[in-house]
């Protein structure tokens, strides 16, 4: 490791259990589900499961104290990014750059008057600007008074795990001392539709890694981590709440929507990402899995770990809590993996019922306490895509 | 940054023009029949970047995007609307990530490094530029494959018509589809120029030197030492990898190209 340490200074996040940092730990320790009906969006899917943010758009705009008519990505973004920096303790004094990540953007608010636009209406042509998935990184700079680069990721579910790499390489390059790194993105009816379309819906709250899983839930939230080059913080007096060591993308190229049987890519991702942080694959004390809980994603994933650990470490999908968030897994549980480290806590993978057959590993069933230095986290999209970061507690 | 080689087209709807899509003979025919148009050419351009090279596969993959798989957002957004309440057809919706490009590309080379798709409107381009660079600079013997595609459909032309408001597009340009494809760095091979610098932020980060001309894209009025570069390579998200392919062709000691979304600007240093 030839590299300034890339240290993790401010953590926000907001996901179906709960908004803030806080509630984040408090149902994890308790190992509670955010899964279930939708109670606030009206979207037309009563019969679904979902970890839906429980919060109207109007109560969102209210914490972050912004106009309500915005996308609902742009409301979840700025209530976790506001807490990130408060948490840093940054201010507007400084030069943040903000790498953020969204697969939906404004889609929430373009999808009902898109087809009308095809056919030359103009009903609600004011939301098309708004569209765009890059837009919601400018508004978020916007209203944060950031004053830095802004781009954003899109790389589908590993996006934001995507965005947290991109900032590590920010940081370790010299080209920026502070980094906002995450991922928003809100249900809607397009993605919806998308995975019930290739289903990959479970019809009941999510079982990742069990036998009988059922596909997965969709959720939404949004994440963001401030990323600060190691001395900077210590410079100015901020105990490093744990750091981003390690992290890698790699491409499956096996199959667009399907990871290939032997987990190739996740193997790689996770391989390297562990060679970027200096650790070996004993050093790691827990595993916040992608696990969406579809019959290809955790089958696959559990043979890479297995490939990769000789004893595979404890392992969880936090997933089956939120709900999988798209471009905000990544950061968001990279949130949970610093929480982790933080606390001492190892979240629970819930409803796991009976291991995969063949697999000779499984995943921790119940919240509990222990030591956890070192987490493994990884994210996989489709086209291929798939990153792994790794979160420690020392440089 | 040692550019390589370098590959574009802009195809201009309506304009009597036909499009020169490079590397079109190099798309194995199984995957071009499953693709739709616009895909086809963006990856015809991509392999013909990989072939002027000489490489056969990239050891990273960096792409940008304005509006991502349009076309098949499209077919979805319809799809959802005819077939409520029944049983969709996936595929398009399979194909509207807007890592689609970034991730056919890597499937038809088995490229399994780093594969990275950012989307910032006009600016998109340049994040790719910049992650391309910084890998690069962690492993300096990898070749890099950096680009950036935009669809267009008739669509665009009418929000254009309905919410135009950029006062520095020339008169008479429209929105249009395009892309180009670069391939950066190695230890040997042909050298087309040179990445000298990459800068994005807001404008007072972004310091525009003397010594360069500048090349405006669609959001920027055009400087006293260059000029606006729409009307060459078609008004789209991607303009400014196609304007750096441009760049690179031109005869002179470097160009400076200027761009904006937003608050946010790019500046791309190219020489040749």
């Amino acid at each position: 490791m030839n590299h300034p340490p890339v240290a993790i200074t401010g953590i926000g996040a907001i996901s179906a259990l709960g908004t803030g940092t806080a509630a984040q730990l408090e149902a994890l320790r308790a190992g509670r589900s955010g899964i279930g009906h939708l109670t606030h969006l009206q979207l037309p899917f009563p019969e679904l499961w979902f970890g839906e943010v429980k919060a109207t758009n109007t109560d969102l705009a209210a914490l972050a104290g912004v106009d309500p008519d915005r996308s609902r990505t742009v409301l979840l973004g700025l209530v976790a990014a506001q807490e990130a920096l408060r948490d840093a303790g940054i201010g507007a004094d400084t030069v943040v750059d903000l790498l953020s990540a969204s697969t939906v953007g404004g889609m929430d608010r373009s999808e009902a008057f898109a087809t009308g636009w095809m056919t030359g209406g103009v009903d609600g042509i004011d939301r098309a600007p708004g569209h765009a998935v890059g837009d919601h990184a400018l508004q978020l700079a916007r209203h944060l008074g950031l004053r830095g680069l802004v781009t954003t990721l899109s790389t589908a579910c590993s996006s934001s795990a995507n965005a947290l790499m991109l900032g590590a390489w920010l940081i370790r390059s010299g080209r920026a001392e502070v980094v906002l790194a995450g991922g928003t993105d809100a249900l809607c009816r397009f993605t919806t539709a998308g995975f019930r379309a290739l289903s990959a819906m479970d019809g009941t709250p999510c079982r990742p890694f069990s036998a009988d899983r059922g596909g997965m839930n969709l959720g939404e939230g949004a994440a963001y981590l401030v990323l600060e080059r190691a001395d900077r913080a210590a410079a100015r007096g901020r105990t490093p709440l744990a750091y981003l060591a390690g992290a890698a993308n790699t491409n499956d190229a096996h199959h667009q929507t399907a990871t290939s049987p032997d987990g190739e890519g996740p193997y790689q991702a996770m391989r390297a990402a562990l060679e970027d942080a200096g650790r070996a694959p004993e050093a790691v004390d827990l595993i916040n899995a992608h696990g969406t809980g579809t019959d290809n994603n955790d089958g696959t994933e559990q043979v890479a770990m297995e490939r990769l650990f000789a004893t595979v470490p404890p392992f969880v999908s936090t997933k089956s809590a939120t709900g999988h968030t798209l471009a905000a897994a990544g950061a968001l549980e990279a949130v949970f993996s610093v929480l982790a480290i933080r606390h001492g806590v190892v979240p629970a993978n819930l409803r796991f019922t009976a291991p995969i057959e063949g697999s000779r590993s499984a995943p921790n069933t119940a919240p509990r306490e222990a030591r956890v230095a070192t987490v493994l986290s990884t994210s996989f999209g489709f086209g291929g895509n798939d990153s792994a970061l790794v979160l420690t507690a020392t440089p | 940054m040692i550019i390589r080689a370098a590959a574009h087209y802009t195809l201009r709807p309506g304009s009597g023009e036909e499009a020169v899509v490079p590397g079109m003979e190099l798309l194995p025919k199984p995957m071009a029949r499953r693709m739709i148009a616009p895909v086809r050419r963006t990856m015809a351009c991509a392999l013909a970047a990989l072939a002027e090279a000489g490489i056969e596969r990239p050891d990273a993959i960096c792409y940008g995007t304005g509006l991502g798989c349009l076309a098949d957002t499209r077919e979805f957004l319809l799809e959802i609307e005819r077939n409520a309440g029944s049983l969709l057809a996936p595929t398009s919706f399979m194909r509207s990530t807007h890592n689609t490009v970034a991730g056919l590309i890597a499937l038809a080379l088995k490229a399994q490094g780093p594969n990275l798709t950012f989307s910032q409107g006009f600016t998109s381009f340049h994040a790719a530029l910049l992650a391309a660079l910084m890998h690069l600079e962690r492993r300096p013997g990898d070749r890099v494959l950096v680009g950036a595609s935009d669809e267009h459909l008739p669509l665009l032309d009418h929000l254009f018509d309905a919410l135009h408001g950029a006062a520095h597009v020339p008169a008479g340009a429209r929105p249009a589809e395009g892309a180009a494809f670069f391939v950066l760095g190695g230890a040997d091979g042909p050298v087309k120029g040179r990445v000298v610098d990459v800068r994005m932020g807001p404008a007072d980060r972004v310091p525009v030197r003397d010594d360069a001309p500048v090349w405006t894209g669609a959001l920027v009025p055009a400087a006293a030492n260059g000029a606006s570069y729409v009307h060459r390579t078609g008004l789209h998200h991607s303009a400014p990898a196609v304007a750096m392919a441009l760049a690179l062709a031109d005869a002179g000691p470097g160009v400076q190209l200027m761009d904006r979304e937003g608050e946010q600007h790019g500046l791309i240093h190219v020489a040749r």
